[in-house]
């Protein structure tokens, strides 16, 4: 079992080190496959995109800052090969619901400070969006399940899906606020 | 899952990871990238504020309701569309910055055009487009043309030098040495005009080719 933080098994694997990469595969496949699996895909899908994801990060691993965190860098990977799947697979089918440009990134919002939930309202919040992630728009979505399962803060998840800091807290809010809809109309 | 982890280090094997070298270079040209967009809009920015004042275009609100049609008509439409997509786009090669994305995107555009416009403003206001217009005149033919087509007088707004000044009437030189007659309203000659003058006359031809003016002053 490899003690170091991710942080310095990815500067390890910088340096050349393939079985430091072996070790954040482990930390990390299980989380990639639930995030792949909640954001849009089926399971062999999902399979699928998370060895590319895997593969991308091996590849660039040198342009990982380890002064920083490992995981919105590895998530922010994950997130643009889902996006390009979703858009290639809404491409096929003739539909398109990913967006190009969201006007919510444009203008600063007034309430999006972030907010921390008791633990036995955040399991709440786990358990609603456990039964009802399908019924929500990849827009909230994906912050709501980077937050609450993948456990990044308002910063990462923005430099995760590069939006506005504030934008994350908008989209948590309504994204919560359509969960609630759903649950309780 | 073992499956999965071994598929992924067979193909981690295979691949080749890029070096730092590759980054800094990608971040370079990003860089540069940025520079030149920023060069490029500063340059056409600050033309164009050069052209509306070198052809009288910014003066023509002072004279009401008509002044601002001219203006609206006389605004080089298309170079503004032009600044207007290359901000854009170097909003979308800065917002690969932190310190863009991680605020709300009116701010970087507000912060971009107020700084572009205040730089191009003080760029106007130096000989630089002048000192290029006369090179180019003399050494690139086609930098030369774009000048000359942009600086060309719009519908309704016509410079010259003062030949004579009359009772109501004023004969203006433009800059090929046309002669045009200008007709002044009644009571609206401006006292301060001296033969050699430059100015700048707002109003259209009537049938023999007199300016009707309902506006005019003489060029800062």
């Amino acid at each position: 079992m490899d003690e170091r933080n991710d942080e310095a098994v990815a500067a390890a694997v910088q340096h050349g080190e393939l079985d430091a990469f072996r070790v954040i595969v482990e930390r990390y496949e299980p989380k990639l496959v639930r995030y792949a699996r909640r954001f849009l895909f089926d399971a062999d899908d999902a399979k699928d995109l998370v060895q590319d994801v895997f593969v991308k990060a091996y590849v660039n691993i040198r342009s990982f800052d380890a002064d920083r965190r490992f995981s919105p860098w590895l998530y922010r990977i994950a997130h643009n090969e889902f996006v390009n799947a979703l858009k290639k697979r809404t491409k096929e089918r003739g539909t398109m619901s990913v967006s190009l440009f969201d006007f919510d990134v444009l203008f600063p919002h007034l309430s999006a400070k972030e907010t921390a939930d008791s633990p036995a309202r955040q399991g709440e919040l786990k358990a609603m969006l456990e039964r009802s992630l399908d019924a929500i728009p990849a827009k909230y979505k994906e912050p709501l399940v980077l937050y609450y399962f993948e456990e990044l803060d308002y910063r990462e998840i923005a430099d995760v899906l590069r939006i506005p800091i504030s934008t994350v807290g908008v989209r948590l809010q309504r994204g919560k606020a359509m969960l609630k809809k759903i649950v309780d109309p | 899952m073992e499956d999965l982890e071994e598929n992924i280090i067979v193909r981690c094997e295979q691949a080749k990871m890029r070096s730092r070298w590759f980054f800094a270079a990608r971040s370079g040209l990003l860089t540069l990238a940025v520079i030149i967009l920023f060069a490029a809009l500063l340059y056409l920015v600050s033309f164009i504020i050069f052209a509306l004042g070198q052809n009288g275009i910014s003066l023509a609100p002072n004279f009401g309701w008509n002044g601002w049609l001219l203006f609206f008509e006389g605004l080089p439409w298309g170079l503004l569309l032009l600044a207007l997509v290359l901000i854009l786009i170097l909003a979308g090669l800065l917002n690969h910055y932190e310190f863009v994305y991680h605020r709300p995107l009116i701010y970087a555009l507000a912060s971009f055009v107020f700084l572009i416009v205040l730089a191009s403003f003080f760029v106007a206001a130096t000989s630089f487009h002048k000192q290029v217009l006369a090179y180019s005149a003399r050494n690139l033919p086609w930098v030369g043309q774009f000048y000359t087509y942009e600086l060309q007088e719009p519908h309704g707004i016509h410079r010259g030098d003062v030949i004579t000044v009359g009772s109501d009437t004023i004969v203006i030189a433009d800059p090929s040495g046309i002669t045009s007659t200008v007709v002044v309203p009644q009571g609206n000659m401006p006292r301060a005009f001296r033969i050699g003058d430059t100015i700048v006359v707002f109003g259209g031809r009537d049938a023999s080719g007199d300016i009707e003016a309902f506006g005019l002053q003489q060029m800062p």
